[in-house]
């Protein structure tokens, strides 16, 4: 017979490895799916996690009596079921006929099924491990202390390690290892031992190691730039890293060109190089010196047309392609960003052979930092700031629409502007696209910038070089010369490119080289320099003001006024394909809340509700919950300018909120929130996420420059006051319902799950729409609603 | 179930041994007829192909219109997406590659100005529907496939279909094919970022170049390339105007 505490502080740690197993298999799906397929699917992994604890809910109303009488084995069947079906669920995501193209879900059918298919697959680890933990809970409930601090802080650590098993291991061994880790800890409650306990043992075991030992392989969408880069000749995976960064894999062919958008005029060899991807996404090729005449002939090279650039600085540097243009050029002080490591290393090995051939040797600086975060902490002055490129050749469906591009923003052209010297220039260079999209935001930003340091005509200050698939911006400190428009004109006569914008730029010579059908573009373009500029931005049909850091989502062009004009001209089936992510993320959203009904709310109704206070339970527990993850979705968007990665940044404020919000609802057992100061503390929230919603940016903004370990410590102060206060009304409201109206506790628990999971959703398509500050102030509705619940139906004087 | 009616009509001694046999060859010529039904609906399908999403939309030149209305556009799809060949849209064929749209392919062809007698380059075989569609019109196509898989298939297609004018090499198109250089005419349809010298070198005096740009299931922007002499100069062809809003004054 084991002790009690014995046994609970056993339990207690079975929760903490659970739960950090738990959380840790959400953020490795995180990143698996961003390297199979794209970066959005991360709010759907959030949401599916939810949908398995809301679910647990509803599981444990039904069987609660019939798993308590059997709590020991139980508990550990549900943990070793947890383990497995981890690895099962990774293995099946991976099968030919359940495996989904995200360009395809609108070609037909078949994958939206597919996408449903994934959801429900990743969902039954989550649901069999949250019935795990609801179980000890309710098993033990006088030990609910223990057991809630085991489960926070195992949550919170379990976002820490992974960050750091992403460093060593690749994400799909990871899951073998986490799989293990719940088996082997549900082995230790098997009750009794003998035959049984070994078949366990064994057959448990078996699936993760072999998971670790022969994982299955990723998938990776054919459309992906690394699938394609593989069907070419002698292609193969050269080298090939894993990080909370991403999955950084050099491929090496003898097919392997980059000459973006090079002059046709350039009648050299375009040499083959090896070239990086990120989560199977181009980055850029391993550069030298060889591809400087490349670039050279490109329209990025009109900054060195203009004038001589002695201190250069590239922000998210990526493989470097730009800085041998620079270094051709003779610059002699480069200095280049990258915040991922990998990619550094990369970078640094391209710049080691070329400064052991040369020697004078310009002086080459490489930082591994948020570019930021290094612009708001340099104080050097600069000739020339190169942004990195915007689109690629041919678009991407908008399948980064919803990528928050912190470079790209209005504040960050901002922050640029003050880097230069007062000759300097800041260049940016995108791809041309139709219907015109991208160059018209990066002009808008520009303007925007030159408006608010008093500039009456942006036209002084702005040059453009347009070729056949690019086009180059150049923001000037001063105004450009005319001297220096002339160099850019004869730059353009010799490349065979065509200005776009200058100063006094003639309509002819804007399509002499590379005529367009129309001269759209131009009067867009004009438009934006022009006073008119925001009715432009209203009655276009997509948008294109400029981003900012509460909006950061530069690729995101859609408007739903467009949607019908664009259907009429390009038809129906092919709108989604102007912004994929967007329309995949509204596409989640209809099917996890289409789950989240069935699989949490619809059994309920077979136990009927036999509460009285519906309204205000209905009210009360889905306010608190759209509130809640409002919240949590901002600051994780919002913390990407902290840490340039959305894994680090889920990660830290996944564990901080849990770790907060977990101390809060323990506290709130403690101090008799119900009948003393709910209404109060939902009060104080609305406050704080008020405060939050303007306040939030300044002092993230204050703080980037504080070194990257130091950040994970800011996003405990910055965040932990109002997540603890977050953490009482849960169960404070549980525990008013259990006392005034308990048959209404299983349906507060499923609606409370119901809405977390499509409020996941929903924040990032408001986020889109209104800015972080809209989902903000959503939150705080949601909280003053669930105020007036709690003040017109809960509000009674307690009864002893 | 056909053959087992067959089986079951034969065994049952209900029929004589006469009419045994025109029943069999009445089974028989189901399938056949079947074959037949399918091939007239994809011809039907075909012919409001080029009524409804290409005439209809400018394509004009009779010998474009001709030939698609000629290519079985069908056998160059993925047999699963077969009920879909005539829709109007670009199709996945695999290793992250499209057919493209049939207007797309009418209006580059039209564009790049086809004749008889003329010599053509493709980049990108691809399903090698447009090398056919090419072929109907002009002496020779000589096409280029980087992929393999792709490659052959298209060979293979492409001969079973009777297109003795179409040669295919699977090779990097970066180079061109210098063996039978110049031609009158280069498409591109596995478009990349930058356009190989060698192929502006290998386009005739007065030759066209057309280059499709957009992602996957999206083409929203032909580029026409044009040689005169020493200038190369390009042109943005859009098939699908998006005129921006004007707002009233």
């Amino acid at each position: 017979m084991i002790h009690e505490p014995v046994r609970v502080g056993r339990i207690s740690l079975a929760i903490g490895v659970l739960s950090a197993a738990i959380i840790a298999f959400e953020l490795v799906l995180m990143q698996i799916l961003s390297i199979v397929q794209w970066y959005h699917f991360a709010s759907m992994i959030i949401s599916v996690a939810l949908l398995g604890f809301g679910a647990s809910g509803t599981v444990l109303t039904f069987s609660a009596g019939w798993l308590l009488e059997r709590f020991d084995r139980a508990l550990a069947v549900l943990l070793m079921a947890t383990g497995v079906a981890m690895s099962v669920a990774l293995w099946c995501s991976q099968l030919q006929g359940i495996r989904f193209d995200s360009y395809l879900l609108f070609t037909g059918q078949s994958h939206i099924w597919r996408l449903l298919l994934t959801y429900l697959i990743f969902f039954v680890p989550f649901v069999l491990g949250a019935t795990a933990i609801g179980l000890s809970f309710v098993g033990l409930s006088r030990h609910i202390g223990m057991l809630y601090c085991a489960n926070l802080v195992g949550s919170g650590a379990g976002a820490v390690i992974i960050v750091i098993l992403m460093w060593l291991v690749f994400p799909e061994r990871l899951v073998g290892v986490l799989s293990l880790a719940c088996i082997i800890t549900g082995i230790l409650f098997i009750p009794g031992g003998g035959l049984f306990r070994m078949v366990a043992t064994a057959v448990s075991c078996l699936i993760p190691v072999l998971l670790f030992l022969h994982p299955p392989g990723l998938h990776v969408s054919e459309f992906k730039d690394i699938s394609r880069a593989l069907d070419l000749p002698g292609a193969r995976i050269a080298h090939e890293k894993s990080s909370p960064f991403g999955l950084v894999q050099i491929v090496s062919s003898p097919a392997l060109r980059y000459a973006p958008g090079v002059s046709l005029m350039y009648t050299q060899e375009v040499s083959a190089s090896d070239a990086v991807f990120i989560n199977g996404d181009w980055l850029g090729p391993v550069a030298s010196m060889e591809s400087a005449p490349v670039m050279g002939h490109t329209t990025s090279a009109a900054a060195y047309a203009m004038a001589r650039r002695d201190r250069v600085l590239f922000l998210d540097a990526a493989t470097g392609t730009d800085m041998f243009l620079a270094l051709d050029k003779g610059s002699r002080r480069i200095t280049a960003v990258e915040p991922n490591v990998s990619v550094m290393e990369v970078l640094e090995t391209s710049l080691k052979s070329f400064v052991q051939q040369r020697q004078a040797r310009p002086e080459i600086t490489v930082l591994n930092t948020n570019s930021r975060a290094y612009l708001a902490s340099d104080a050097q002055y600069y000739d020339l700031v190169v942004l990195p490129g915007v689109g690629s050749f041919g678009g991407s469906s908008g399948l980064f629409a919803l990528k928050e591009q912190y470079l790209l923003t209005s504040e960050a052209f901002s922050e640029v502007w003050e880097r230069l010297g007062p000759e300097g220039v800041m260049i940016i260079t995108c791809w041309m696209d139709y219907p015109t999209r991208n160059p018209l935001r990066i002009l808008a930003t520009i303007v925007g910038v030159l408006e608010d340091r008093g500039v009456h005509d942006p036209k002084d200050y702005i040059a453009a070089v347009r070729g056949w698939a690019t086009m180059t911006f150049v923001m000037k400190r001063s105004p450009i010369t005319e001297d220096e428009r002339e160099r850019i004109r004869a730059f353009c006569s010799q490349m065979r490119f065509d200005p776009a914008m200058l100063a006094d730029i003639s309509a002819e010579e804007r399509m002499r080289y590379n005529r367009l059908a129309d001269d759209a573009l131009f009067t867009l373009l004009d438009e934006i320099v022009s006073p008119d500029r925001d009715r432009l931005y209203e009655s276009y049909d997509f948008a294109v003001y400029p981003a900012t850091d509460n909006r950061p989502f530069f690729s995101q062009f859609i408007r739903l006024q467009g949607i019908t004009n664009l259907a009429r001209l390009f038809g129906t089936e092919r709108v989604p394909f102007f912004e994929l992510g967007y329309v995949i993320v509204l596409l989640t959203l209809l099917q996890v809340g289409c789950a989240a009904f069935v699989l949490i709310v619809l059994p309920l109704f077979g136990i009927g509700w036999r509460g009285e206070n519906r309204a205000g339970v209905l009210i009360y527990f889905s306010s608190i919950a759209v509130g809640y993850m409002f919240v949590e979705i901002v600051l994780i968007h919002r913390f990407m300018l902290y840490f340039a990665n959305p894994v680090y940044s889920a990660s830290a404020v996944i564990s901080v909120m849990l770790i907060c919000s977990g101390t809060g609802s323990y506290l709130s057992t403690r101090v008799n929130v119900v009948d003393r100061s709910l209404g109060f503390i939902l009060g104080v929230i609305i406050l704080g996420i008020l405060i939050a919603s303007f306040g939030l940016s300044f002092v993230v903004q204050a703080t980037l420059s504080i070194p990257g370990v130091v950040r994970w410590i800011a996003v405990l102060i910055i965040i932990s006051p109002l997540c603890v206060i977050m953490g009482f009304p849960f169960p404070a409201g549980i525990m008013l319902v259990r006392r005034k109206d308990a048959g209404s506790l299983p349906w507060a628990w499923g609606i409370n799950g119901c809405f977390s999971v499509m409020s996941a959703v929903l924040a990032t398509i408001i986020a889109v729409e209104a800015g972080f500050t809209g989902v903000m102030l959503s939150a705080a509705g949601a909280y003053g609603l669930a105020l007036l619940a709690y003040l017109f139906w809960f509000r009674k004087p307690s009864v002893a | 179930m056909v053959f087992a009616i067959i089986i079951g009509f034969m065994c049952s001694g209900k029929c004589s041994k006469t009419g045994r046999v025109i029943f069999l060859l009445l089974c028989l010529a189901v399938p056949v007829s079947s074959a037949q039904e399918a091939d007239d609906t994809y011809s039907r399908h075909r012919a409001e192909m080029v009524r409804d999403q290409i005439e209809s939309r400018g394509v004009s030149n009779s010998a474009v219109l001709d030939a698609m209305q000629k290519v079985p556009r069908h056998l160059f799809i993925p047999e699963n997406l077969r009920s879909l060949a005539y829709y109007d849209n670009p199709l996945p064929i695999g290793f992250g590659q499209t057919i493209s749209q049939p207007f797309i392919v009418a209006y580059m062809t039209e564009t790049i100005q086809p004749q008889a007698g003329q010599k053509i380059l493709e980049i990108g075989t691809g399903s090698g529907y447009q090398a056919a569609v090419l072929a109907e019109i002009v002496e020779t196509v000589y096409t280029i496939e980087i992929i393999d898989e792709l490659g052959e298939a298209a060979v293979t297609r492409l001969k079973d279909l009777g297109y003795e004018n179409v040669e295919t090499r699977i090779a990097d198109g970066y180079y061109g094919w210098e063996d039978v250089a110049p031609f009158d005419a280069i498409v591109v349809t596995a478009a990349a970022e930058y356009i190989p010298p060698l192929l502006i070198e290998q386009l005739k005096d007065g030759g066209r170049m057309i280059i499709p740009v957009g992602s996957p299931f999206m083409v929203q922007m032909l580029m026409l390339v044009e040689k005169k002499g020493r200038e190369v100069t390009t042109e943005g062809l859009m098939p699908v105007r998006f005129v921006p809003l004007r707002r009233s004054r």
